[in-house]
């Protein structure tokens, strides 16, 4: 992949991560099922860190503006093959799922777990709202 | 939708899966086991998955041309589903040994009289049926693993399965979610989930204890004569725990192994999408109700 396409992806994988926020905010149930997260949290699109603010469930900040001293629990790096992969409507197997992904070093995870582990499930459904989403 | 709705509202039907309990002596210990059961037949023996429970194989349980051919047994093993764990359990953790699984398998197929069972498991099952095979193989008529291999690499910290500040049943579940294929039907997904959520608190852990701590077989698996007793390997090509190439690995490491990939499925290719497990099982069966 040369470097002009590169970056055509970039750009079109930030677009549907930014889509993160209004699909889970339209789906009240996701919202409910998180409603005892509040935290924050960075996620790497490729070479683009994104912060994003939880506040009972409800997203309610994503994007590259990172506020001076303001804490984060955990950070989820992917490459932009994996993000590409794991957003097909219907996964290939080994792309299909963040512990698939972290298994095989497609994505890394670091930082506080217990945020990430007490509310998982919630997590894993917000992070795959993109999925068979088009392009903004 | 709607009118399938109203029409099974309305139509009520009686499976023909048989429940009931055996008092079994394992390893010393008296265990209260609950068991299902339906058909005639060669006794298939079903071995469910660590920290679920023996529901995993209801469509197994209700599928006349399996069970036409097949007296169909799946047990929850002690601490799981129906089953008490031992008396005394509150002062111990649990923690499942290769010895343990083995004689328990052992154990409750001699209560029941079973007479050179196949056995199939999965997961820690499929893992089990190796140890079987290569210890006592000539136990059995044949041994099945799903999401079986001599071993497979650790890809979480076990220790956040049983803590106090992350829910139990919700993480387990959450964490094998990414094990069920995106093709299984969403109702068999989360039926598969809803057992995983209704654990007891460190039974899952205390499984992965074989998995993780006392089961690695590579190198092991020395002695096992696939002529007497036939060894069938199937792992689904969306297991991440199990991959394919575990089980593909393992089978070409014993003489006479059979081993399948399975489209479209995970880890628990029985519960998750029974119509799809249903194309590759069927020739497994026959083949071991011609033999």
């Amino acid at each position: 992949m040369n470097m002009g396409s590169q970056k055509q992806l970039q750009e079109a994988l930030c677009n549907r991560f930014e889509l993160i926020e209004e699909l889970t905010n339209a789906d009240s149930h996701l919202i409910h099922r998180g409603r005892f997260l509040t935290a924050d949290f960075v996620v790497h699109i490729g070479d683009v860190p994104y912060l994003i603010s939880i506040g009972d469930g409800r997203v309610l900040f994503v994007g590259r503006k990172f506020p001076i001293f303001q804490g984060r629990k955990f950070t989820l790096k992917g490459s932009l093959n994996a993000w590409s992969m794991f957003w097909e409507l219907i996964p290939k197997a080994g792309w299909h799922d963040i512990f698939a992904l972290t298994k095989s070093g497609e994505m890394t995870l670091e930082g506080e777990m217990q945020p990430f582990f007490a509310h998982l499930q919630y997590l894993k459904d917000v992070l795959s709202k993109p999925r068979g989403v088009g392009n903004k | 939708m709607k009118s399938t709705t109203a029409a099974s509202a309305t139509k009520s039907v009686i499976e023909p899966i048989v429940g009931r309990y055996i008092h079994v002596d394992i390893l010393g210990e008296s265990c209260r086991i609950y068991f299902e059961e339906a058909g005639q037949g060669i006794p298939l023996l079903c071995l469910h998955t660590a920290g679920s429970d023996a529901r995993q194989y209801r469509h197994i349980l209700c599928d006349e041309e399996i069970t036409k051919k097949f007296r169909v047994i799946a047990f929850d093993m002690p601490w799981h589903g129906k089953s008490y764990p031992p008396v005394g359990y509150q002062n111990n953790d649990y923690e499942l040994t290769t010895e343990r699984y083995v004689e328990t398998i052992r154990s409750i197929s001699a209560a029941l009289g079973l007479q050179k069972p196949v056995v199939m498991g999965c997961s820690i099952g499929g893992r089990i049926v190796l140890q079987l095979a290569h210890a006592h193989g000539e136990e059995f008529r044949a041994l099945i693993g799903l999401e079986g291999a001599d071993y497979q690499s650790p890809w979480y910290d076990t220790n956040w399965l049983n803590r106090s500040d992350v829910h139990g049943g919700e993480v387990c579940a959450a964490l094998v979610s990414g094990l069920v294929a995106p093709q299984s039907p969403s109702e068999y997904r989360h039926e598969t989930l809803w057992q995983y959520k209704q654990s007891g608190p460190g039974v899952f852990k205390g499984d992965l204890y074989f998995y993780r701590v006392d089961s690695d077989l590579r190198g092991k698996l020395g002695g096992i004569n696939t002529e007497i007793t036939p060894l069938f390997l199937l792992t689904g090509e969306y297991d991440f725990s199990c991959k394919p190439e575990d089980s593909i690995r393992t089978a070409e490491s014993i003489q006479g192994a059979k081993v399948t990939v399975m489209k479209e499925l995970g880890h628990f290719p029985m519960s998750e999408n029974p119509a799809q497990f249903k194309k590759y099982i069927t020739p497994v069966l026959d083949e071991i109700a011609a033999s």
